[in-house]
């Protein structure tokens, strides 16, 4: 769901005041049954997403009504049959998302580069769902995929009810963007689902929510206007767009997730928190166990444990595919797929040069190895946040080129780059700046004291609610679209 | 107890943050703040000045920024006052603003910029947070969900602003924004802004007025003429291109609005000049020597309608 987009929530008001008005006068008059509470979720689920986008919302329902018809009659087989069903569910899942997301990129950039004229020829045609891929996807298809796999493999062959897997698969906060969850940890929450509207769950959804919409709206949004993709020649401006392309997709999309829990709360429903401090990571093995937890352990336990199987020579190289192809999940564009394929090298360097490095520094005291480890993690993930950030893959390899070579880091360019922006511009980025670096500090912090979780300090009471007067005061009025929203 | 005080804690909190955010924006110190002071400004001197017959200049920004009044108080010899506020409002929040203003005898010029003429629905970015502003929420008739969404942005004065006016707090001792300069007796602007050195384009009109601009015009005209007073409307004039698709779609709205009431404009250039130096910080905003002309002309064309009583 777009919770930047004020439709979502007057839709959700709209539902829930009639709704609820509805339920507690029928409760006070012991009409009102348990499983009303399903149905009600489901409607409004749903009732939000055809809000969203209705032509997403027609390939959502049918994809649904399919998976549930054949995890319900897989369920009922065995052996090879029951392989079989999951085998196509799954196969078929992953050619819509295909369909959608990748035939326009295998048709103008693979095909078209063997084939002289066809990507020009391509793009003439009017072909249905081509142009735009349809909201939350890649999310829902990665979902129930996990969910077939994982009632194939479970051992339990218990019968699902169809509202329970509509209540799934359809949760409204992580339907469109995630997080991606898993069916032992949601189903159980889910199944025979019923409102729980206690105190504690007002609570803890109010300090989830202030701070994702902190995040979101007040640091997200007030970055994005200032990063310019069209600097390849200034190193300083190079890196800079970088750094701030950092922190805009952490805020933005674990602003996000941190909506998304907060309101699966108020409903008392738990969801996995997707991001655990990444940028307090001090190394990058370490940066992927805490960046979009659950994409990379569908990757892991959906792509990597199968590629690898029992043989575990090859893990290296399966592990560098993995990520290449998680990067090409992010989007069907080359740089993306640079983008995986370098995280998947950052890996294999760190698992082969990664321990003598740490026993070299962890000599030197005074150079603080800790923060030498965080440093570099941190620089190597903006280097790869500009591959993520420039689709123009031209332009790309100009910006790699200018940040390469030590004669463009002149005091001429860094000049420019200080008076890039100029009166309030610069004041307005500044103060963001120093906003976001005391977020991220009370992250390390968290992380320092191995607190329960990374961000106890951001959840506690009153900065939670100084979080929330801070977004009604600074939130930008015009806000940038989720980035993820493109995936 | 405990938890209901907790739990309402986030309640008084977002309404306190809320309230300081709304004086901000509508009260004092926001854009919107100077745009409703100034138009209080105007509605307070039209209150004022009495007289058998006026001239009031309706309008937004283009309006604002272009006609003398003061000027055309003396060419005309009648007490004439620029009402005019600013685009974004939308045709019709501006009209129902400026409704109770209007008097038996007056003549009522309405002068709306393109942009205004080009909405389908009659509502700009700032409609419902002005009607609220002024004390009239959901004037105009908008929609329940926009006005929701403005009320609750009403609130908000974003990051850019708090910036700007911090910056001027230290700068100036004051809050400023783009309405915040005094205007005269007649509701004229008295400082003109400047043009910022970006690049400089000739502006194109790329559709003829809208149908829900013409019924709201025309229903307006019902309301003007039920209070025993005349509607006037006029073309803007603009730093334009002379390209067949602009002047043809101008020709259109010419036409189209000149079956509702009598349209001022120059038949020949249909208001478009191509000499960018009259022109202030828009296309539509005119320095002062262009807003003599514009004004000397609008009076000819005024007084070729015979209906000026002297």
């Amino acid at each position: 769901m777009n919770f930047s987009d004020f439709g979502f929530w007057w839709v959700l008001l709209l539902f829930s005041i009639p709704y609820f008005s509805v339920r507690y006068v029928a409760k006070s008059l012991n009409l009102w049954k348990g499983s009303f509470d399903a149905v009600g979720l489901a409607a409004m689920s749903l009732l939000l997403f055809v809000n969203a986008s209705r032509s997403s919302f027609a390939i959502f329902i049918c994809e649904i009504i399919f998976n549930y018809l054949m995890v319900w009659w897989m369920l009922r087989q065995q052996g090879w049959k029951a392989k079989a069903i999951a085998t196509t569910v799954v196969v078929i899942d992953i050619a819509i998302l295909a369909y959608f997301k990748y035939l326009n990129f295998f048709v103008e950039d693979v095909l078209g580069v063997l084939v002289p004229g066809l990507a020009a020829n391509w793009q003439g045609k009017s072909i249905p769902g081509m142009g735009s891929i349809p909201p939350g996807l890649s999310f829902y298809t990665f979902q129930m995929v996990a969910f077939v796999v994982d009632s194939y493999t479970s051992r339990k062959k218990r019968t699902i009810g169809a509202l329970d897997y509509i209540n799934f698969v359809s949760f409204f906060p992580q339907v469109v963007a995630g997080p991606i969850e898993r069916r032992a940890d949601f189903f159980p929450q889910i199944e025979s689902f019923r409102f729980k509207f206690t105190f504690e769950n007002f609570e803890t959804g109010l300090r989830w929510l202030s701070l994702g919409l902190f995040m979101k709206f007040v640091l997200a949004d007030n970055i994005s206007p200032y990063i310019k993709l069209d600097q390849p020649d200034n190193p300083w401006l190079v890196w800079f767009f970088a750094f701030l392309f950092t922190l805009q997709i952490y805020f933005d999309f674990g602003g996000y997730s941190f909506i998304a829990v907060g309101l699966a709360k108020f409903v008392g429903v738990n969801l996995t928190i997707n991001f655990l401090a990444p940028y307090t990571s001090q190394s990058i093995n370490e940066f992927w166990r805490r960046w979009h937890v659950t994409l990379s352990t569908w990757f892991r336990d959906y792509v990597f444990l199968p590629l690898m199987g029992k043989n575990k020579t090859w893990a290296p190289f399966y592990l560098f595919l993995t990520f290449t192809l998680s990067g090409f999940w992010h989007g069907a564009a080359w740089n993306f797929v640079f983008w995986g394929a370098y995280h998947g090298l950052l890996l294999l360097i760190i698992r082969y040069a990664g321990r003598p490095f740490y026993k070299f520094i962890g000599q030197q005291r005074l150079l603080m190895p800790q923060f030498i480890s965080w440093a570099l993690t941190f620089g190597s993930v903006i280097l790869g946040c500009l591959f993520f950030m420039e689709t123009n893959t031209p332009r790309l390899f100009a910006k790699l080129q200018t940040i390469l070579n030590p004669w463009s880091y002149s005091l001429s360019n860094l000049g420019e780059a200080m008076s890039f922006f100029s009166g309030n511009e610069a004041i307005a980025l500044g103060f963001t700046l120093v906003l976001a670096t005391t977020v991220l500090l009370m992250e390390h912090i968290g992380v320092w004291q191995k607190r329960e979780c990374e961000y106890d300090l951001l959840l506690s009471p009153w900065v939670s609610r100084a979080l929330l007067a801070l977004t009604v005061l600074l939130a930008a009025n015009t806000p940038s679209p989720f980035i993820y929203f493109e995936f | 107890m405990k938890k209901f005080l907790q739990l309402n804690s986030w309640l008084a909190i977002a309404a306190l943050a809320w309230g300081v955010g709304y004086l901000y924006n509508a009260r004092y110190g926001g854009e919107l703040s100077w745009l409703r002071i100034m138009y209080e400004q105007k509605m307070a001197i039209a209150s004022e000045v009495q007289a058998p017959q006026r001239v009031l200049i309706v309008g937004g920004s283009g309006a604002h920024y272009t006609v003398d009044a003061g000027l055309m108080q003396q060419q005309l010899g009648i007490p004439t006052l620029n009402m005019a506020t600013d685009g974004p409002v939308g045709l019709n929040v501006i009209l129902p603003s400026v409704s109770s203003a209007i008097k038996k005898g007056d003549i009522v010029v309405l002068i709306p910029e393109y942009l205004i003429l080009l909405q389908k629905d009659g509502f700009g970015d700032r409609s419902g947070q002005f009607g609220v502003a002024i004390g009239q929420p959901g004037l105009g008739g908008i929609p329940a969900k926009q006005l929701a969404q403005d009320i609750m942005l009403l609130g908000v004065p974003t990051l850019k602003a708090v910036t700007k006016s911090s910056v001027d707090l230290v700068e100036k001792g004051r809050f400023t924004g783009y309405y915040s300069d005094p205007i005269t007796a007649n509701g004229d602007p008295t400082v003109l802004k400047k043009r910022l050195k970006t690049a400089w384009w000739e502006l194109k009109i790329k559709d003829p007025v809208s149908p829900h601009a013409l019924r709201r015009i025309r229903q307006f005209k019902q309301e003007v003429e039920g209070k025993g007073a005349t509607l006037v409307l006029g073309l803007s004039w603009i730093y334009g291109s002379t390209d067949s698709q602009t002047l043809g779609n101008i020709s259109k709205t010419a036409e189209k609005l000149g079956e509702i009431a009598p349209v001022l404009y120059d038949k020949q250039t249909l208001n478009v000049k191509t000499d960018s130096s009259i022109f202030a910080d828009t296309h539509y905003h005119l320095n002062s020597s262009g807003r003599r002309t514009r004004t000397t002309e609008l009076v000819e064309q005024l007084k070729a309608l015979n209906i000026i009583r002297n």
